[in-house]
């Protein structure tokens, strides 16, 4: 079996969130919000998990590392941010059950994600791949998390 | 990888993107006009200066507008560099692209010298600025990811169909030096139209179909494969043009493959995604790839008819302006129409929200001050734009083969791109009363310590 990398690792994880993600709206499109908030909710934790992995886990790995504390991790906490903003307001109308309103912010939600996972998957984990030597045991450490 | 100074901070301002597609819109409404004022004399032969004029106004003004406007907003989140020369040269690449368009236009309608001169002059200048800019990001990027792969590609075709159009149009600009160049003019218009639009299709749908639609990723191995076959055959097809060998039959059988293969490959793609919801964009990259397929059908209908009895078809000019109407208006327009309706909105939220991040205070206002995409361009806007894109496609084709649509064509032409303008004004008219809301409050000072 081919040794997982961090960029393997963390790339499928994105790809389960898009998943999961897609379920969640498509339900609401359909006005089954009863499933819809449940994936909803599924969705947010795994986004959520995915989030504090890199900001507790492999950031700091990288950051001790190669000195970089500034730069591009600081950027990715700075959009995890933002993203945890649309979050919230997702989270409100989903409350509300405002569909359109819902829909908006989940495409708006869904470029941010985008953009921020090319970056990621292009740049910065072939570049945590590179610079860190202990890819296996980071991996499992951020699978218990 | 070349990671010096490298901070992921990768969103121009909103102004170097946007200036292109707020003008390329503009430039289809010009060739609407060109439409309505010649009416049914438009479509007389695609060697005549109007129709060249028309086909530049917009693979140039709007295709090209786009594209570049577009590399400046996607390749710094692909490769998390800027494209360099700040804003400066964007401004000159700009102005320069719009003017040599206006000329080129002109030059076409008033066949005068000096037209040609300024329009060759200013062509030259913003493409070569932009390859200027864009070339060491091409070389030094090792990062073999499969965009940086085919945008190289689309360098290079991008280079023959560019570099033969100036060559020509030296020709027209110094009628003394009397070159030969109507060889050359239908490997051009082959670079141009199945090169260009079609790598430039495949770049784009690579990387925005799985983001967008959640469908499982394209293969980088067939992507990586066809796009090489692809300006290989052209090049051989070139080569062939120019030496008079007849393979002719072969290669157009071999570039038929190729691009049928990418056309299946991709739609079924998009009927593999997992994101379900209406989504207008999905119907606009729907119209794009089929009718590259009906262009591949019609084409050889055309090559089997010129041989045989049995199809009616035959090579004319109506049958010219049907493949270029397809592949341009079709294709290029289509796919780009959509993904404007997705790319725009989204610079303008994350500078609001990049923005409103800086000045904390202003997230607790209410109504909000970061806009979501959709209130940027709304979901009804965008469905009047397709059925607006759809039916003037239509009755452009229709128009072809029954002359006296061409008026009405040419109306709905003008409402599609001017809708299209005026939606995206009206975000951008959006987006600076809620910037100005935002900088109304206080600024926290971030900083960031970059390890060089």
């Amino acid at each position: 079996m081919l040794t997982p990398t961090i960029s393997t690792f963390m790339a499928s994880h994105h790809k389960e969130c898009d998943e999961q993600f897609a379920k969640a709206e498509e339900s609401v499109a359909n006005d089954d919000w009863t499933q819809g908030g449940e994936q909803w909710n599924k969705f947010a934790r795994e986004l959520e998990t995915h989030f504090t992995r890199e900001e507790e886990i492999l950031f700091p790995e990288f950051e001790t590392v190669t000195g970089m504390t500034g730069g591009p991790t600081q950027m990715m906490r700075m959009e995890h941010q933002q993203m945890r903003a649309l979050l919230d307001e997702i989270n409100k109308a989903a409350q509300s059950k405002d569909k359109d309103q819902f829909l908006a912010l989940t495409e708006t939600l869904m470029v941010t994600m985008q953009q921020h996972n090319m970056k990621e998957e292009q740049i910065l984990y072939p570049m945590i791949d590179q610079s860190l030597p202990s890819a296996v045991e980071i991996i499992e450490r951020m699978r218990q998390n | 990888m070349n990671t010096k100074g490298l901070s992921l901070n990768t969103i121009p301002p909103v102004s170097i993107p946007l200036r292109f597609f707020l003008t390329a819109p503009l430039f289809g409404v010009l060739a609407a006009m060109m439409v309505l004022y010649f009416g049914q004399d438009i479509w007389g032969s695609r060697w005549q200066a109007r129709s060249l004029a028309l086909t530049h106004l917009l693979t140039i003004g709007f295709m090209l507008m786009v594209m570049i406007g577009a590399l400046y907003q996607f390749i710094p989140v692909m490769i998390g560099q800027l494209i360099p020369g700040g804003r400066k040269r964007v401004a000159i690449v700009h102005l320069f692209l719009v003017f040599g368009s206006l000329s080129l236009m002109s030059a076409f309608l008033i066949q005068e010298t000096i037209l040609f001169q300024l329009a060759l002059i200013s062509l030259a200048v913003s493409v070569f600025l932009f390859a200027l800019s864009l070339l060491p990001l091409l070389i030094t990027q090792l990062n073999d990811h499969l965009i940086v792969y085919l945008i190289r590609i689309l360098f290079c075709v991008l280079i023959v169909t560019i570099g033969l159009g100036l060559f020509m149009l030296l020709a027209y600009a110094y009628p003394n030096l009397i070159i030969n160049y109507r060889e050359y003019t239908d490997i051009h218009a082959s670079w141009g139209l199945i090169g260009w639009v079609v790598i430039l299709i495949m770049a784009v749908s690579s990387q925005v179909i799985p983001m967008f639609f959640v469908t499982p990723d394209f293969s980088v191995k067939y992507l990586k494969i066809l796009s090489l076959l692809i300006v290989l055959t052209l090049a051989m097809m070139s080569l062939m043009a120019l030496t008079k060998i007849d393979i002719q039959a072969i290669l157009n059988l071999l570039l038929s493959i190729e691009l049928s293969f990418f056309t299946i490959y991709t739609l079924q793609l998009i009927n593999q995604r997992k994101r379900k919801i209406p989504d207008i964009t999905v119907s606009f990259w729907r119209v794009s790839l089929f009718s590259l397929m009906i262009s591949i059908v019609y084409w050889w209908l055309l090559v089997l008819g010129t041989n045989s009895e049995l199809i009616p078809l035959k090579w004319s000019s109506q049958s010219e302006f049907t493949l270029g109407l397809l592949l341009i208006y079709g294709l290029a327009i289509s796919a780009i129409i959509g993904m404007l309706q997705k790319i725009v909105p989204f610079l303008l939220y994350l500078n609001l929200q990049n923005l409103s991040f800086k000045h904390p205070d202003s997230m607790s206002a209410e109504p909000k001050l970061v806009l979501n995409m959709k209130q940027i361009i709304t979901n009804q806007q965008s469905k009047v734009q397709f059925v607006l894109h759809i039916s003037s496609y239509l009755l452009l084709l229709i128009s072809i083969y029954w002359v006296k649509f061409t008026w009405l064509a040419g109306l709905v032409v003008l409402i599609n791109f001017s809708w299209l303008f005026i939606t995206l004004l009206r975000g951008f008219i959006l987006f600076s009363k809620k910037r100005k809301a935002i900088l109304m409050h206080p600024e926290m000072k971030m900083e960031f310590t970059f390890n060089k």
